[in-house]
């Protein structure tokens, strides 16, 4: 999960439909600047975007009914 | 032919079909381990997906990855990112040994379906007034 605000904007990732070393690449919508997986975060490589950097935020990697005990109210993408 | 003859040749014949069908294995992997069309021109570097779109990856080569190792190449329209609307309430969950992604956040919490985020790589949505992408 990362953050996809910077310096102010806020972009819109999508695939790219690349990958590399079997790691996807993904695009922002407003730039076309291509994003990859860097430590702790997101890094641009291509485009005006390049050199960027959105940063990785808190997440839980688990099961539905382990988050649901702890988050009864949570939102979910089934 | 005597018996033990024969049964030497079904035993070579056997072999045999391993190793080609070992060796088709072992190309088809390898052609699939990088499989962009590489254009270059004029000092810049493109890839070429399989819409026929190309991609500038000059700076990409600079920033240290090599333009022949870009893979697949379905073209952007490909996957379809998802957004916010997907999300449903915890009634309509999942089955509960499903693997998810959670974020939570003060009185908020989310949780993305892994397997779901893998169809469509990235899923754009404000999470406790936070613009979040959240990718698998």
């Amino acid at each position: 999960m990362y953050s996809r605000e910077i310096e102010g904007t806020i972009l819109t990732l999508r695939a790219s439909g690349w990958s590399y070393k079997n790691t996807f690449v993904l695009m922002d919508e407003e730039t076309g600047s291509l994003w990859y997986p860097a430590y702790n975060g997101l890094r641009s490589f291509q485009g005006s975007n390049a050199g960027r950097f959105l940063r990785r935020l808190d997440s839980e990697d688990t099961t539905w009914a382990d988050w649901l005990r702890r988050h009864p109210n949570s939102a979910v993408l089934r | 032919m005597t018996k033990p003859d024969w049964e030497a040749a079904m035993r070579l014949m056997g072999i045999t079909i391993a190793l080609v069908a070992l060796a088709i294995a072992l190309v088809q992997c390898t052609s699939h381990k990088g499989d962009a069309v590489v254009v270059r021109e004029n000092a810049r570097v493109y890839i070429v997906d399989r819409t026929g779109e190309r991609w500038d990856v000059s700076e990409a080569e600079i920033a240290g990855f090599n333009a022949e190792g870009f893979q697949y190449g379905l073209g952007r329209d490909a996957l379809t990112p998802l957004d916010s609307g997907a999300l449903t309430n915890a009634a309509s969950g999942p089955e509960p040994f499903v693997r998810v992604i959670g974020m939570a956040s003060g009185d908020e919490a989310s949780a993305f379906s892994v397997a779901t985020l893998r169809e469509h790589e990235v899923l754009n949505a404000t999470l406790a007034g936070k613009p979040v992408a959240v990718g698998y």
